[in-house]
């Protein structure tokens, strides 16, 4: 009974003491973008005696966050809406037509999960620079979008297999196209994992960096994680406006994942292990 | 008019080609592309020649490049021996409802991996910067000394390791989440019974557990050679791979040689060897926990 007891009390003190190791960092973070710079300076480890919320608004246009901030719900948003649609689109040809292309299509696509992806930067920035498109957004979405891909069509095409055939038959016999069968019975059916691919596609394209680092140059056209590392980098002096800037760039994952926690795990999980 | 069966080919060829050549466009040709660069010694401007394999000699003899791929392998090793076992650990406790507030735990552990690599990065490195170091306050205070600093990230023969503790850090909630997934899945009722017929929580977790739970290991092993082989941000973002290329990763060198000294061909040379190493890593975590699922299964 005793050694139960201090097994179960060392478990526990295990779990809150990791608890604290992944909490505590975070929520230095969070109190130290509250602070003058002085007062980090002076000790770093102590809380806020006022909460200086100029931080917020000199990252805002002094460091350019809200410029950023635009760009990266351009970014995420323009790339996630093409890869929600073509994930399904090619999701269904795969899932539900019985041709043997499919097969060799969906192995190269699966391909994908596991390629290093920084040995596809150097030509991808001869393509793009070849195609005219580097230094615009399409050199960051075009990218984004095609690096979605193997996840999204992965995660579509189990979906839209499980659907029951019947349904779509029935609308074949109706005289109606495939096209329409998309559009008009797949898509709404596949609602629920249009929200799984929409979300992890919107958190990865927003927490990029080597893609709009690399492939754009002007300053109009950068994205947060791009910005933070310019501006806001390890040699920064200004270290209270560089804490509300970060977090600037994350609350919005964060307040994301409280709020679709269930879809966002099972999305990840499932790529994961396949991949 | 089309036939039915043109229309279902046509229909088929809209649903997947769009994909499809964005796909080979975007990822597939650049690689093939890249294997090729790295046999010239093109430097970004003008003409170039094949050389053949002349810049793998070069990078056989290269000392960053082993340095580079050391640091490579401690991330794998720090992914395989630090996220894995402490990912399922905590997903064991979890599910086995050794301990409450299950949910509390889990979406904590998470936590990390919704935060960009470059904010942890930036977090990390003021954490255990010299300067305002939140951890140089912490162990001054606990050692008694004033103004302590943490010698580490200046220091190029330990700087590596801080940073693979990020990597832990950031990513162990993430294999939680996997195991506790595959926990799921286990067989309930044979649990139970072992339990009723008096077997211990270690027989449980030895005989029952680990053999069901082999192809999610082999899994998770594969996905941290994969990802410790992808990382570029973390570095990039912490120490540009200094001090004195100490901490430089194999993605990071390429970047370097390629983007900031211009030598396209080696930078190229350096991506396919990313490639080949992936996959010869890869190939043969499956093939070594392959044998150890075969010697399992004989055994039962």
């Amino acid at each position: 009974m005793i050694r139960k007891i201090a097994v179960h009390t060392l478990l526990y003190l295990f779990l809150i003491g990791f608890a604290f190791l992944t909490l505590y960092p975070l929520f230095w973070l969070f109190t130290s973008s509250f602070k003058t710079n002085q007062e980090i300076l002076l000790n770093s480890l102590a809380l806020p005696t006022t909460l200086h919320f100029q931080n917020y608004s000199e990252a805002w246009s002094l460091a350019r966050m809200g410029l950023f901030a635009r760009n990266s719900v351009i970014y995420a948003a323009s790339a996630t809406v093409f890869t929600v649609l073509l994930s399904v689109s090619t999701g269904y040809g795969l899932g539900k037509f019985r041709y043997r292309v499919s097969g060799v299509i969906y192995s190269i696509l699966l391909l994908g999960l596991i390629i290093p992806i920084h040995a596809t930067l150097i030509p991808l920035f001869l393509l793009l620079k070849t195609i005219r498109i580097l230094d615009t957004m399409a050199a960051v979405i075009l990218p984004y979008i095609a690096f979605a891909m193997p996840l999204g069509t992965f995660l579509a095409a189990t979906y839209i297999r499980d659907i029951p055939d019947e349904m779509e038959e029935s609308a074949v016999i109706d005289g109606c196209g495939y096209l329409r069968i998309y559009w008009n019975i797949i898509l709404p059916i596949a609602r629920p994992v249009m929200m799984t691919i929409m979300i992890i596609t919107f958190l990865n394209n927003w927490n990029e960096f080597i893609f709009v680092f690399l492939f754009t140059s002007s300053l109009a056209l950068r994205s947060l994680s791009v910005g933070l590392l310019m501006f806001a980098g390890p040699y920064t002096k200004n270290y209270a406006m560089q804490f509300a800037a970060m977090v600037i760039a994350s609350l919005p994952m964060i307040c994301m994942y409280f709020v679709f926690r269930k879809p966002m795990v099972k999305g990840m999980v499932a790529g994961a292990v396949k991949g | 008019m089309l036939t039915r069966e043109a229309n279902k080919r046509l229909s088929y060829i809209i649903l997947v080609v769009p994909t499809l050549t964005l796909f080979l466009l975007f990822v597939i040709l650049p690689i093939l592309y890249s294997f090729f660069l790295g046999m010239t010694d093109w430097s970004g401007y003008g003409a170039f020649k094949f050389i053949g394999l002349q810049n793998f000699r070069v990078l056989f003899a290269d000392r960053v490049f082993f340095i580079a791929l050391r640091n490579n392998i401690y991330f794998i090793l720090a992914s395989t021996f630090g996220q894995i076992p402490v990912g399922f650990f905590i997903a064991y406790l979890l599910h086995r409802k050794l301990v409450a507030g299950r949910v509390f735990f889990e979406s904590m552990f998470f936590l990390p991996m919704v935060v960009s690599t470059i904010v942890i990065a930036i977090l990390w490195s003021n954490i255990f910067s010299p300067q305002i170091g939140a951890l140089s306050v912490f162990l001054g205070r606990l050692l008694g000394k004033r103004n302590y600093v943490l010698p580490w990230m200046d220091n190029p023969n330990a700087a590596i390791f801080p940073i693979c503790f990020v990597l832990v850090w950031k990513y162990s909630g993430f294999y939680m989440l996997i195991y506790l997934s595959a926990l799921q899945k286990l067989p309930q009722d044979m649990i139970e019974a072992a339990a009723i017929d008096g077997a211990r929580e270690s027989q449980i977790f030895f005989r029952i557990i680990i053999p069901v739970l082999w192809t999610t290991v082999q899994t998770t092993i594969v996905l941290s050679i994969s990802g410790s082989m992808r990382a570029f941000d973390l570095v990039f973002a912490m120490t540009r791979g200094g001090p004195a290329h100490s901490t430089e990763l194999l993605a990071t060198y390429m970047y370097n040689k390629t983007f900031e000294v211009y030598r396209y061909g080696y930078g190229s040379a350096i991506s396919t060897m990313i490639v080949v190493i992936s996959v010869l890593l890869i190939g043969s975590s499956m093939w070594l926990t392959g044998i150890r699922g075969r010697a399992e299964r004989a055994r039962s």
